[in-house]
């Protein structure tokens, strides 16, 4: 084997991915406003381009015997004071608001875009500089600007637009260069460096296309502001010459007439209405459908209700001797959570059974997207929606807590089962400080006083090892370490004394001899308090220095559950064995590190039978057919395999 | 060892200006300080070490994505200095790089045949068919297939658009690649298949990588000669094999023992061990000015740590290692380390 031939499983079918586009378009279509408003601006787009075929007459074509008339079948919009026929002036002012607002768009974008991207990639002085002379130019209103500049350079339509585009040139700059320094620190870019792309090439063709989403929106917003803008010159007299048929112009004309004839001031000013208002509506759908929010209304999903709950008899495995049986914490059963997907509901957990006893630490292993989280989550009545739980029993020291309502939960929450996160400066809230984020809980679930909570809170920084914690419940998250950071958050999770800790990949985020420290914390903290510990993490190691019994998941099963002496050291499951034989375990530089082919199954591409036969080595036929069943081998140690009692598998150490 | 670099670091510094809102430097981070090793050809040097270490900072000064203070970075006999503020497309031709994050290192609007053809056409020349000829040599040489090639990056799992990434950086043959944290966001069975993918090319390709992990059993596995670098300072520097076998500074020692092994029985030993340590390291809490940067730490820490920073010692067998307890002797550095270091005082 030279190169290495490794059997890289297919990505779902195209029909099953949807791009980014496709989900674009159909929340689009789910906004009838933005739907609407988009077939008005195609419309008025159209008609601009096309007036001279659509209007039924010649806009500028007088015809005194028919003055000021009311709307006929002749002339659908009434005529002016000259015998012109309104919509035919109507048509071809949207000619000129079209053509006008697109010339100063395109000024602005030509202008803005490019300085923008430079400012904002190449920063330092020139940004600076720029970026001055930039905040001058947006502080001035932007028609008054536009006055000046005719003053200066003579009034004309294209005069006033060239104006105009340089003032909103300063609006593209700025939101360019806004979207470009949070882009510039995406990897790509260092990638895009290294690979050599010249500068130029870097600003257009990697950066401009990903920020291009929120110019477009800028776009259609400030389309709708050049038009009002145009329409307003035009009033005045600055705009279009007098006599060319803009909205702006029939609008001023109309006032001179509006004694003689009312009406003739409601089409102009509806079509200027109207265009503006269309443009605002598409630039907020565009937005809303590319930041993913959909009006509520048009979602068909009712408010989830309270999980069905079928609780299913107690079948756990050990089910013989009841008599010294340890006392049971937490008792999960037949667990299974269902998310909603393209092609119907898919199952993500199912069937999983786990318990803890009082004072115990298991862990739940497995790798990213193997329903571990989604697990912990279900412990804590926290599966996001419109994730839901379709099967299952939780009971915690006997009492059940699936179909519990929302108010119990937030009872039962952080006071009797209590959460610790991967990342513990973004579980702690920036903005307050930490002896009060301690303290809520103890002011909310024991009902302490201010003060005495604060008291509690120094008492438990200084159990959790903070230094000076007198001082430091004055702190932000922020003055804290990622390690300090971590102990708050078990502080603040140990507050209430919970019987069940839940301890989501608690030291993945920190540095090595960091874990250690944490990892001996959590060991002395359940010692003091008697809790019992669920520890998810993705690391064996962590588990061999902190559980008593571990199960291991794999698409969204639980595939071997042993005291962890027994799975570690005789893993019963081929997948086990895989995982602990693919981990680099100080390995000296000899060979091939062993590696489990292909990838974890997507919870809709599950295979038949047992799911891991499509890696396993030692797969035989009736593995891809036959549903397999977590069976006992050993006291305690159960494994989902059908060869389980036949394999012996080697452990390399 | 033969002695054949293809990239030596000189005394390199690299420092971060904090500036107050007038523009004027408030404060000053050295994120590396003085740092000297060599990575010989078609070998991997490992650099390990904790978030904050400056081995990532290291990376991006050889990579040329942030300019160095002072010292010299060398590629194959040229002074990257010489190159002045653009740099010619020749050095980027031969050094590349694999990034941590395999979801923002790959742009999202393009398809993974441009990502990997860009280097091609800039590089080479390549256009239309021969592109996409070899755009699919380098697909299926990192183990994907030609139809992959249309799709965009948002259609990959964690693993595969590491793959694509490598493809990237192999698409113009280079002899260097910076891979920084290159596995560390896999999950350990698809960490397994590119590791094993970046040992093979290396076989093949005769490339040499700068291999930038946090993680020591990853460094261990794929390097010839490894680094520690704690706080900006690189305190070790050996062979694999004998910063493994046997560290000789404080820090190495505390970083492989805090390694958890698969092994409950294994790892009961060194909790212990962890325990031990950390019981003096508590007593030893204070701010060095001078000394030692690890000594706060350093269970066996002695008055001279905390006055001045120990200068680097040449080790027999090639590396050093910065380290007060074998200044004195540097002829003891055979001898294993507990031998030699005075007895933690129990109080």
């Amino acid at each position: 084997m030279t190169g290495p031939t490794i059997n890289v499983a297919q990505t779902p079918p195209a029909a099953e991915v949807i791009s980014g586009r496709g989900r674009f378009v159909k929340r689009i279509i789910k906004q009838p406003a933005t739907v609407l408003a988009l077939v008005y601006v195609v419309a008025f787009v159209l008609i601009g381009i096309f007036a001279d075929v659509l209007a039924p007459y010649d806009p500028m074509k007088q015809n005194f015997s028919a003055v000021l008339e009311t709307p006929s079948l002749q002339y659908w919009l009434g005529t002016d004071s000259l015998g012109r026929d309104s919509l035919s002036r109507i048509l071809h002012g949207a000619r000129i608001a079209f053509w006008a607002s697109s010339q100063a768009i395109l000024i602005a974008v030509v202008l803005g875009v490019p300085l923008g991207l430079l400012s904002g990639y190449v920063g330092g002085w020139f940004d600076r500089i720029l970026m001055g002379f930039n905040d001058i130019l947006l502080s001035l209103p932007g028609l008054m600007v536009a006055f000046g500049i005719i003053a200066v350079i003579g009034a004309s339509l294209s005069n006033a637009m060239i104006a105009i585009g340089i003032i909103f040139s300063t609006r593209y700059l700025r939101l360019t260069r806004g979207v470009v320094l949070a882009e510039r620190e995406q990897l790509y870019i260092a990638a895009a460096q290294v690979t050599g792309v010249s500068i130029p090439r870097l600003l257009f063709s990697h950066i401009l296309p990903n920020i291009a989403s929120p110019l477009i929106v800028q776009t259609s917003v400030l389309f709708g502001a050049v038009i009002l803008i145009e329409s307003s010159l035009s009033f005045l007299g600055l705009g279009a010459s007098v006599g060319i048929p803009s909205w702006g112009g029939m609008l001023n004309e109309a006032r001179l007439d509006y004694a003689r004839q009312p009406f003739l001031a409601l089409p102009p000013g509806f079509a200027i209405m109207l265009t503006v208002l269309a443009f605002n509506l598409l630039g907020d759908g565009i937005q809303d459908a590319l930041a993913g929010r959909e009006s509520v209304t048009d979602n068909p999903r009712p408010p989830q209700p309270i999980p069905t709950v079928s609780v299913v008899g107690d079948v756990s495995p050990q089910h013989g001797d009841v008599a010294d049986e340890p006392k049971k914490a937490l008792v999960l059963q037949d667990l299974e959570v269902r998310f909603p997907s393209l092609n119907g509901e898919m199952t993500v957990v199912s069937g999983v059974n786990l318990h803890l006893n009082v004072g115990e630490t298991v862990g739940l292993v497995g790798e990213s997207g193997c329903g571990k989280s989604i697990t912990a989550k279900a412990l804590m009545g926290l599966i996001p929606p419109p994730g839901r739980i379709v099967a299952g029993s939780l009971k915690l020291n006997g009492q059940e807590l699936f179909g519990s309502s929302r108010a119990q939960w937030q009872e039962i929450r952080g006071s009797r089962i209590a959460m610790i996160f991967q990342e513990p400066l973004s579980a702690l809230d920036p903005t307050y400080k930490v002896g009060d984020q301690i303290a809520e809980p103890l002011r909310q679930h024991d009902h302490l006083s201010h003060k005495q909570a604060l008291t509690r809170a120094i008492e438990l920084l200084d159990l959790v090892g903070v230094p000076e914690p007198h001082r430091r419940i004055h702190d932000y998250p922020h003055q804290f370490s990622g390690g300090m950071a971590q102990r708050v958050v078990i502080a603040r999770a140990l507050s209430c004394e919970p019987d069940v800790l839940i301890a989501d990949e608690p030291t993945t985020a920190l540095d090595v001899t960091i874990q250690g420290q944490v990892l001996d914390l959590l060991r002395d903290l359940q010692a003091q308090f008697g809790m019992s510990m669920l520890f998810i993490t993705h690391d064996l190691g962590v588990v061999a220095d902190i559980c008593d019994r571990a199960m291991v998941m794999y698409a969204g099963q639980i595939v071997e559950s042993a005291p962890c002496e027994s799975l570690m050291l005789h893993p019963k499951h081929p997948y086990t064995a895989a995982l602990l034989g693919a981990m680099p375990q100080n390995q000296k530089r000899i060979g091939e590190l062993a590696n489990i082919r292909g990838q974890v199954p997507q919870p809709w591409n599950l295979p038949t039978g047992c799911r891991f036969h499509p890696r396993c080595t030692f797969a035989q036929e009736l593995c891809s057919s036959q549903s397999v069943a977590l069976s006992t081998v050993e006291v305690e140690h159960h494994v989902r395999c059908l060869r389980a009692e036949e394999l012996q598998l080697e452990l390399r150490q | 060892m033969s002695h054949d670099p293809i990239l030596s670091l000189d005394q390199l510094h690299v420092s971060f200006l904090k500036r107050d809102f007038l523009g004027r430097i408030s404060d000053t981070l050295h994120a590396v300080k003085d740092v000297s090793f060599e990575i010989e050809s078609h070998q991997t040097f490992g650099l390990v070490g904790e978030s904050g270490s400056g081995k990532s900072t290291i990376g991006k000064a050889i990579l040329r994505l942030l300019k160095p203070e002072r010292g010299k970075i060398i590629f194959d006999g040229e002074d990257l200095q010489s190159f002045g503020l653009f740099t010619p497309l020749s050095y980027r031709k031969q050094v590349q790089a694999v990034f941590q994050d395999p979801y923002s290192s790959l742009n999202p609007s393009h398809t993974v045949a441009n990502i990997i053809g860009e280097p091609l056409t800039r590089h080479l020349g390549l256009s239309g068919k021969a592109r996409q000829q070899r755009v699919i040599e380098l697909l299926e040489r990192v183990g994907l297939s030609a139809y992959h090639g249309g799709r965009y990056p948002i259609e990959f799992s964690g693993g595969q658009r590491q793959r694509i990434a490598i493809a990237r950086a192999l698409a113009v043959e280079p002899r260097l690649i910076i891979c920084d944290e290159a596995v560390s966001a896999l999950d350990v069975s698809t960490q397994a298949q590119v590791i094993n993918l970046l040992e093979s090319l290396q076989r093949d390709l005769a490339v040499s990588y700068l291999f930038i992990s946090h993680d020591l059993a990853v460094v261990r596995h794929i390097s010839h000669t490894i680094g520690v670098m704690y706080l900006g300072n690189m305190v070790e520097l050996g062979s694999a094999e004998r910063v493994y076998e046997r560290p000789l500074h404080p820090y190495t020692e505390m970083l492989l023992a805090s390694v958890p092994l698969a092994n409950p029985i294994e790892q009961q030993k060194r909790r212990m061990a962890r325990q031990q340590m950390r019981r003096v390291e508590t007593n030893a809490r204070k701010r060095v000015e001078r000394g030692c940067p690890f000594a706060p730490r350093c269970p066996y820490v002695m008055q001279v740590c905390l006055e001045q920073m120990p200068a680097p010692l040449a080790v027999e067998g090639g590396g050093m290692v910065r380290c007060h307890l074998h200044s004195a002797n540097g002829s003891e550095l055979s001898s294993p380390l507990e031998s030699r270091i005075p007895v933690p005082k129990k109080d």
